[in-house]
């Protein structure tokens, strides 16, 4: 009885105790968070006054945001997303090396079609004449106005979108590069054969790398649809900000 | 194989000090095949050495993956304040557009009305080709896209009149007018203009077939009741966000 007694006055006296250490390590916590938002605050507020467009990276959702002055105009949700580390660098905590990177990697000019000039047929001019008046007058024309060079233009940009590329590598600094996969993994001998010469040929330059006393570059791969990977790719501009989100 | 094969010889015999006959050399117990064999285990040997080598540098220096929520963020070396951080976010909020702001989307041809992050309002657009039109005659250039970035509806009219560039000409082939009058198009444009600077606009078409589709000269275009709501929703000073 007695026994149980002291035990619990122990226990009763010990709380606090557990209470005050449990706080201190919160509080460490809280501070490490507010530290880290108050960091990618600011860096957002530099990016927002710079007027351009930025990229925000958020790991909760996972997406991609494209802001400009703090507001996003668009979102790209990803399928997944996957932080590497190389191996070389221990195992230690995984920690991104910073909290704002800036586009190193060249973004190149889009293929421009050129439109040819075409003098329109007398006939069709004269008839778009109509047209026009009838429009202007708020009737119904009778017939249709004549293909214009911007619609011809289109019909040969509408392929443009397949030359924007689905995957491809972005290196940012300070060193990271983000892979982004706009297609699903190919499971066919000569997709296998690939990735495993990329993967080899990855290895032996970061096995170099660690060798020359350089840094390796943190990898984050991220997975999205075809149509959102070649959209995320026209939104590139030069020396963009990617910044990861609190 | 030879009959005296892996039998060795007394002069091939090695033997100790004491002279005791000892096992034969190995060079004399193999003949040229088993030479040959043994070269090429130990081939083999190396070659899966060096591979095994070239895969494990290859393991070491290769990347492991972990979901990115798994990632510890980058802490900060300054140290934290609340306040400091709350002030921040109200420098960004100030930053944002208090009331009705539009964002053009120029690769899926949309534009949006939006007000705290909530579409108010998507309408289908034509926006820049992104072609390029050379004068042969005098080589000026010219590129037609809609420009990217942030801008602000500089003033807006209602049934406004076209000057038609000289690239419109250039374009169809016709040649340039004598008086300024004849550039003059009242139709082109539809109901409404919003002036966004640099000759840009927002506004109507005759063309509506080509909504969707990127058509235009930089400029956005919009079908008629999609311009009106517009007009409506955008004061002079309305942010433009096009992309």
């Amino acid at each position: 009885m007695r026994g149980a007694a002291r035990l619990l006055y122990g226990t009763l006296l010990a709380l606090p105790g557990i209470g005050a250490v449990t706080a201190v390590f919160a509080a460490a916590d809280g501070d490490a968070g507010a530290a880290t938002r108050l960091a990618y605050l600011t860096q957002e507020l530099a990016a927002a006054k710079s007027k351009q467009f930025y990229l925000v990276f958020d790991e909760v959702a996972p997406a991609i945001d494209l802001k400009i002055e703090g507001v996003r105009v668009h979102r790209f949700a990803l399928d997944r997303a996957e932080f590497g580390q190389s191996r070389l660098a221990g195992t230690g905590p995984r920690q991104w090396p910073a909290v704002s990177f800036s586009l190193v990697s060249e973004v190149p000019e889009p293929d421009r079609p050129r439109i040819h000039v075409e003098k329109a047929d007398e006939a069709d001019k004269a008839r778009d004449v109509v047209i026009r008046q009838a429009l202007e007058r708020g009737e119904k024309p009778a017939g249709e106005l004549s293909q214009t060079a911007g619609e011809k233009v289109a019909q040969l940009s509408r392929t443009d979108d397949v030359d924007a590329p689905v995957t491809f590598r972005l290196q940012f600094e300070p060193d990271l590069v983000l892979v982004v996969r706009g297609e699903p993994r190919a499971t066919d001998l000569d997709s296998r054969v690939r990735r495993a010469k990329y993967a080899l040929l990855d290895g032996w330059q970061g096995f170099w790398l660690w060798l020359s006393g350089e840094p390796i570059a943190t990898r984050v791969v991220v997975h999205l649809p075809p149509e959102d990977a070649r959209r995320l790719f026209k939104v590139l501009v030069p020396q963009i900000r990617l910044l990861v989100q609190e | 194989m030879s009959e005296t094969a892996g039998v060795a010889t007394a002069d091939e015999r090695t033997s100790d000090v004491d002279g005791t006959a000892t096992r034969p050399a190995a060079s004399s117990r193999l003949p040229c095949g088993g030479r040959l064999a043994l070269l090429g285990w130990a081939a083999i040997g190396f070659a899966a050495l060096v591979a095994s080598t070239a895969f494990a540098i290859a393991w070491a220096g290769g990347y492991r993956y972990v979901p990115v929520a798994d990632v510890t963020r980058a802490i900060a070396e300054t140290p934290a304040s609340t306040a400091e951080a709350r002030k921040i976010e109200r420098q960004l909020a100030a930053l944002r557009p208090r009331g009705h702001y539009i964002v053009v989307d120029s690769t899926q041809n949309r534009l949006r009305i939006m007000k705290n992050d909530e579409v108010l309002r998507e309408a289908i657009a034509s926006a820049g080709t992104g072609a390029v039109l050379v004068d042969e005659a005098t080589g000026r250039k010219w590129v037609f896209e809609t420009p990217r970035g942030v801008r602000v509806v500089q003033r807006k009219k209602q049934n406004p009149c076209w000057t038609r560039p000289d690239w419109d000409y250039v374009e169809n082939g016709e040649p340039l007018p004598k008086r300024f009058a004849d550039r003059i198009d009242c139709a082109a444009l539809g109901d409404y203009a919003l002036y966004l600077g640099d000759g840009y606009m927002i506004h109507g078409t005759l063309y509506e077939r080509s909504l969707g589709l990127s058509v235009t000269h930089g400029c956005v275009r919009l079908g008629a009741k999609d311009l009106e709501a517009v007009w409506k929703a955008a004061p002079v000073g309305t942010k433009v966000y096009l992309y």
